[in-house]
């Protein structure tokens, strides 16, 4: 078996609060293949951005991981000290942020905010090499090159989704890790940012893990299905057989919840009384 | 952003309250309030000198008493009529004529409560109501109001204050202190409209309105005890500038000349040319300023941490 | 673009307020008691000066006509003769005007970079012991008064270590030496300037320093920056690059608010140290009712504080792209 782009093992993390450590995720494990995109699917608070963060490294100042490990091609991140988890976050492994955050700094243009990730990770590459890939990564997400120079207030939500996805291509990462990229966004730039999202990752191979309440949307894009609740991943397998067969009842909550334009609105009052929390 | 503070009540008749609770909600919050201040150090602190400063004020009718010599302004010390330094017969040492030093810094404290909250209580009375006004009534009034604030705003009140004691002649501690009032509101005006703009639209005050409840019963009944917080942390910060404004118009001689205050002490000093000689008759008022600046700043730091629950989590 | 007309409204807004201040100031000088005449024309004048003047200033005639007179006085820069002084108020002015200028222009730039340099670091190490010292530090400096400042500066400074000179621009040796070359006026006048603007600084770099420190935490909270940590940035990077000069726009607002306050330390500054500027003039006129200097170094000094309100507000802009464009 090759190894995989990404494996987690038995991780858990938990919050330090005042009254003791809240544990957010619990004993999570998954692995993605380049190529692969997992889809992590749960309610707010399953802990499913906590695993996001943890696997950039970014985790917040009270959370601490109690065990597991995090492997991207063989290494482990959690072992890594923080100078060199600095200088693999962006180059291997980068992030397309929730479209409702203000994940652009307003002061700097994009072009910019660009560039300088292409600099800090590949100091070596001339000026003329960084603006050349600033601007095929424009083309790339479709964005017209004049563009380059604006601030991010001058654009629109999803034209905005579509610069963050350029910045997180921009280094050629191995793994993206998108979380809630489409949110805020109405339908239909929902679905272009989902097609190119999508497509970018199967021209570059590239392997991703995406996050996402809507089940809908997981459904789409990513070949593996993982169904977060309460910290655990609950259910885990393929995107088919997750949706034709889901194993645990939260699991088939959300695909009964799943509506199609010819189906009757499931009943779910039987599942939802035999849910266990 | 939920709302902390709960809406005013409507109706007249109080409903049955379990027992142990004030009828008033915000005698309640005030001790929830007065639980949190006293944790934090730096409200701690700020109170203790505050203190202090009142302690002194009124410490200030003492000296007299014991003897006519120690009065601040016309005492007359029959053995000394120069400036000299401390000494068990004046604890800081005499003025230029020989007029004890620590009964004048005591009368300064007193003038210093005085000035800072007088002035403060006016601009906050001018700047709540004027605020209140401008946020509930919207376009034209506020625009108005808001153009006045923003002339005011600009306007460097001690120079102000100058001019017209050029041509008013010797200014009144009293006219100095509202005066002073007279410039400082626009702040307060500010912060007060933007929290009435943000409370007029709550449904409390629609239903108010809808009960055929009249403006002004509104404004004063409905808006003003959830204002009135605000109004209150913002007093804290117009009595340092009302004192150091007092303090700046003494120093440069155009303070009353029937009070002793801090700055005037100082303008001695200066003007005697004693300056380079008498360091304890130059430093005590100085630092008396320095240090009731500081204390209403930080009481007045630490009423903010108090009224903003947020920060109360975060500075732990 | 969106800059110029804004530039143009706020220069309409200034110029009104402007207007508002000379009316009102109008007024006052007429409805103080006393004799207005006798304010703008000196008594020891002799009787066919006097009258000139009046003439010129439209004394003679009624408030309304008066007014336009006053007007278009102000607009020429004929504001009277000094009683002091006995030359026109205008020629003394516009002398101090460029010393002022440099005095408070120094002194809010340092301030405000001391401010922002500090408060950034503060923040940045928030909780440890270089915060505590700075923000008490801060704190500390932010409260002392001013005049009794600058009196502690003089006597330690100046009298007790000799350092710098204690009062004045300049000296009067190095100026009329011919010898003397730029350079060497130059440094002179800095020299004599230190002591001045380390006062000014001092006293005002505290708020701009608790302002940025406060707002540099906010800022750090925001979603760019964690954008900023997932590419992989330095730690100074996201500080200098990213948070500093979001953080610093509230700074730029704080010193356009807090300018009318720097100007009364302005004037007090100048006044104890003598130094030659409008506010020292204020002051000094005010005291020796000299109306005429007096009622014009007011309306200067409300030129001066408009125009530098103007100049922050359009730096504010420039600053903050979303305000530009």
């Amino acid at each position: 078996m090759t190894m995989a782009l990404l494996e987690v093992d038995n991780l858990s993390i938990g919050y330090r609060t005042d009254s003791g450590i809240h544990l957010a995720v619990d004993g999570v494990s998954f692995r993605v293949d380049r190529g692969e995109s997992l889809g992590i699917v749960g309610e707010s608070g399953c802990g499913k951005t906590t695993i996001g963060m943890a696997l950039m490294g970014l985790s917040a100042p009270n959370a601490k991981r109690i065990s597991g490990k995090i492997r991207l091609e063989g290494q482990d991140l959690t072992a890594l000290s923080d100078e060199r988890m600095r200088q693999i976050r962006w180059r291997r492994i980068s992030m397309i942020f929730q479209s409702a955050m203000n994940a652009l700094n307003p002061v700097h243009r994009v072009r910019d905010q660009i560039t300088e990730a292409i600099i800090t990770h590949e100091p070596g590459l001339s000026s003329h090499a960084v603006a050349h890939r600033t601007r095929s990564l424009f083309e790339l997400v479709k964005i017209p090159a004049s563009r380059l120079q604006d601030y991010p207030h001058q654009f629109s939500g999803g034209m905005r989704q579509r610069v963050i996805i350029a910045m997180a291509l921009a280094c050629n990462p191995s793994l993206i890790i998108a979380d809630e990229p489409t949110t805020a966004l109405d339908v239909i730039v929902q679905n272009q940012i989902l097609s190119a999202i999508g497509s970018f990752q199967k021209e570059m191979n590239l392997g991703m893990v995406f996050i996402s309440h809507d089940l809908a949307v997981v459904a789409d894009v990513c070949t593996h299905i993982g169904v977060m609740h309460a910290g655990r991943l609950v259910e885990y397998g393929r995107q088919q057989e997750v949706l034709d067969c889901p194993g645990h009842p939260y699991t088939r909550l959300l695909v009964g919840s799943l509506l199609t334009l010819s189906d009757q609105p499931a009943d779910l009052s039987d599942i939802y009384k035999n849910r266990r929390l | 952003m939920s709302d902390t503070a709960s809406p005013a009540p409507i109706q007249d008749q109080p409903p049955d309250l379990p027992a142990g609770k004030h009828r008033f909600h915000w005698v309640e919050r005030f001790a929830d309030g007065w639980a949190v201040y006293r944790k934090n150090i730096i409200g701690r602190i700020g109170l203790a000198l505050l203190a202090l400063f009142a302690l002194m004020a009124v410490a200030s009718f003492i000296p007299q008493l014991v003897d006519p010599m120690y009065h601040p302004m016309t005492g007359v010390d029959p053995y000394i009529s120069h400036s000299t330094g401390p000494s068990l017969r004046h604890w800081l040492g005499t003025d230029y004529i020989g007029r004890d030093i620590f009964s004048q810094l005591l009368a300064g404290a007193r003038i210093a409560f005085m000035v800072g909250i007088s002035s403060a209580l006016i601009s906050i009375l001018f700047g709540t109501t004027i605020g209140m006004v401008a946020g509930y009534a919207g376009r034209h009034t506020d625009l108005v109001l808001m153009r006045l604030a923003d002339m005011i705003m600009v306007m460097p009140t001690l120079l102000v204050v100058l001019i017209l004691s050029a041509l008013f002649g010797q200014l009144n501690i009293w006219v100095i202190v509202l005066m002073i009032a007279l410039f400082r509101w626009p702040g307060v005006a500010r912060v007060i409209r933007s929290q009435t703009l943000s409370l007029r639209h709550r449904p409390f005050i629609e239903a108010a309105r809808v009960a055929g409840a009249s403006h002004l019963r509104i404004l004063f009944r409905h808006i003003l005890p959830n204002v009135m917080p605000l109004a209150l942390l913002y007093m804290s910060f117009r009595v340092t500038s009302a004192i150091i404004i007092e303090a700046a118009l003494a120093f440069l001689g155009f303070g009353d000349p029937g009070t002793v205050s801090w700055g005037m002490m100082l303008q001695w000093v200066w003007k005697t040319g004693h300056m380079f000689q008498a360091s304890y008759w130059l430093l005590p008022p100085g630092i008396c300023i320095s240090l009731i600046t500081m204390a209403f700043y930080m009481t007045g730091r630490a009423m903010d941490d108090v009224l903003d629950p947020r920060l109360r989590k975060e500075e732990t | 673009m969106g800059l110029r007309p804004f530039v143009i409204r706020r220069c309409i807004e200034i110029a009104v307020i402007f207007f508002v201040i000379m009316t009102v100031l109008f007024v006052l000088f007429r409805l103080a008691p006393g004799d207005p005449v006798e304010r703008m024309v000196d008594p020891s004048m002799t009787p066919e000066d006097a009258q000139l003047l009046m003439e010129s200033m439209g004394l003679d005639r009624p408030v309304w006509t008066q007014y336009l007179y006053y007007l278009k006085n102000m607009a020429t820069g004929n504001m009277g003769i000094s009683f002091h002084y006995g030359e026109p108020v205008i020629h003394i002015l516009m002398d101090r005007l460029p010393n002022t200028i440099l005095l408070f222009t120094s002194a809010i730039i340092l301030s405000a970079l001391l401010g922002v340099f500090l408060g950034k670091i503060a923040a940045w190490r928030r909780g440890e012991r270089t915060d505590m010292l700075m923000t008490v530090g801060a704190l500390f400096c932010h409260t002392l008064f001013l005049p009794w400042l600058a009196l502690i500066m003089i006597w330690f400074f100046a009298y007790h270590v000799g350092w710098f000179p204690i009062t004045g621009m300049v000296t009067p040796a190095v100026w009329i030496d011919p010898d003397a070359g730029m350079i060497s006026k130059a440094l002179d006048v800095l020299h004599h300037m230190a002591l001045p603007l380390m006062t000014l600084v001092l006293t005002h770099f505290g708020s701009y320093l608790l302002i940025m420190r406060s707002s540099m935490l906010d800022t750090l909270k925001e979603d760019y920056i964690i954008t900023a940590r997932a590419k992989g940035l330095t730690e100074k990077t996201i500080r200098d690059r990213h948070a500093a000069p979001n953080a610093a726009l509230p700074v730029v607002t704080s010193v356009g608010l807090s300018l009318a306050f720097s100007i009364n330390g302005g004037a007090l500054t100048e006044t104890v140290f003598t130094w030659p500027g409008i506010g020292r003039e204020l002051v000094f006129s005010v005291s020796h009712s000299d109306y005429p200097l007096a009622q014009a170094a007011f309306l200067l000094i409300a030129i001066v504080v408009l125009t530098a309100n103007l100049l922050v507000d359009v730096l504010y802009a420039y600053l903050d792209p979303r305000i530009r464009y």
